[in-house]
């Protein structure tokens, strides 16, 4: 993959969250909807790494792994605040 | 070497062998540590709200903290305050019952019951009326700034063609969760309107399905039919019933208050998650930093990512506020 596509991949990945943050600015005082877009987030991004380190020939499965976590501890930290 | 030892556990270091490694506090363990602490956190919140939510504080707020709250607003705003009334006021108590009996979170029930089928039960015949409903707040300030912070809601409070105020406070279970809900409910009386033979049309309520306001007509019948399409704005109520989600005991007048359990849990946990995940968060940036500023580092795989997802979480939860309206 050359830097161009890897500057779009990227940038593909910060426009979610940006469209993710403005959704969650539109589902204020509902905190359900917020952590839905979370979760949708947390789905979207798990997406975008497989994909990208598989396209770079770079995915294994400790990478996963990060992944995995690091969108499981954003879903559980949403969860904490918004519905539990 | 302590010191050594310590900066491992937060920077990107070469190992002896030559080999890049993240900071110890980045590794899967230390990930899957942090998941840990997440899962142990959210099972003990459960379990002290099961059997002592006192202890995560206990605040009170009254229907009359909402009505001179939702006053002082529209005096602000160069409106003049709205009477109390007593109809009004059973009739947000009755609606709050019936959300909490029904079990749902929304201005129509799931029986087809209409805000304005609860204001016409108690006999109250008007012109105009609105509704608001709040949930989960902690004390009745929240509650008004959410209401006028939300166009719709905003729109009710601060309608000159409203009168009158009734609302109701009650705690209880509602759709699984227990909390406070508040049942505000505006009016204008038929007789509280000058004699107009024509059509009176309130604001056509927002595109928000959090709150709607009803036009009603008046004309030569004294008794106004509520518009079928136009449903009350929400209105803080809340009822405690711990067995079957019924509250025995209507809450209305003035002076009806309800008492909050667990009221600091949401400050609570989320000042915990911004500590948690901004540590983390900082220590990916951390990691960057190291990078851009050493030639002998690579930026691994995923931390760019990494930072965007946790960079979004934080900002989610720091701006996240307590509380539901519709």
């Amino acid at each position: 993959m050359n830097k161009h596509l890897d500057k779009l991949a990227h940038l593909f990945l910060y426009f979610g969250f940006a469209v993710g943050a403005v959704a969650i600015y539109l589902a204020r005082y509902n905190p359900t909807e917020q952590f839905l877009i979370i979760v949708l987030l947390a789905t979207f991004y798990i997406v975008w790494g497989f994909s990208y380190h598989h396209a770079r020939r770079e995915a294994t499965g400790r990478l996963f792994l990060e992944y995995l976590l690091i969108a499981l501890i954003a879903v559980l930290a949403g969860f904490f605040v918004l519905v539990a | 070497m302590i010191h050594q030892k310590i900066a491992r556990q937060i920077v990107p270091h070469h190992h002896e062998d030559g080999e890049q490694h993240h900071a110890h506090a980045l590794t899967l363990p230390a990930l899957f540590t942090y998941f840990q602490i997440f899962v142990f956190l959210i099972a003990g919140l459960y379990f002290v709200k099961l059997r002592a939510p006192q202890v995560l504080g206990v605040a009170t707020f009254s229907a009359q903290e909402i009505i001179d709250l939702t006053n002082a607003k529209r005096v602000q705003n160069g409106l003049g305050p709205l009477v109390y009334n007593g109809q009004l006021a059973t009739a947000a108590a009755a609606k709050a019952q019936d959300m909490f009996a029904v079990n749902y979170w929304a201005h129509n029930s799931p029986l087809g019951r209409t805000p304005w089928s609860f204001i016409n039960a108690v006999g109250y015949r008007y012109i105009y009326a609105g509704e608001n409903l709040a949930r989960d707040f902690n004390d009745a300030g929240s509650v008004v700034d959410a209401w006028m912070n939300s166009p719709s809601h905003r729109e009710n409070i601060l309608d000159a063609n409203f009168k009158e105020i009734g609302v109701a406070v009650s705690s209880g279970k509602l759709t699984g969760v227990d909390g406070i809900l508040v049942v505000q409910m505006f009016g204008t009386p038929v007789a509280g309107v000058p004699t107009t033979p024509t059509l009176a049309v309130a604001p056509s309520p927002v595109a928000s399905p959090t709150s709607q306001t009803a036009g009603k007509q008046v004309a030569a019948q004294p008794t106004p039919l509520p518009s079928p399409s136009m449903a009350p704005s929400p209105a803080p109520l809340a009822v405690t019933n711990p067995i079957d989600n019924v509250n025995l005991e209507p809450v209305s007048g003035a002076g009806s208050s309800a008492t909050v359990l667990a009221s600091r849990q949401f400050s609570i946990s989320k000042f915990v998650t911004l500590a948690i995940v901004g540590f983390i968060f900082f220590l990916f940036a951390i990691e960057v930093l190291f990078v851009v500023r050493r030639d002998n580092l690579q930026l691994r795989p995923g931390v760019v990512a990494h930072l965007g997802m946790l960079g979004f979480v934080l900002l989610v939860i720091w701006y996240a506020v307590q509380g539901a309206i519709i």
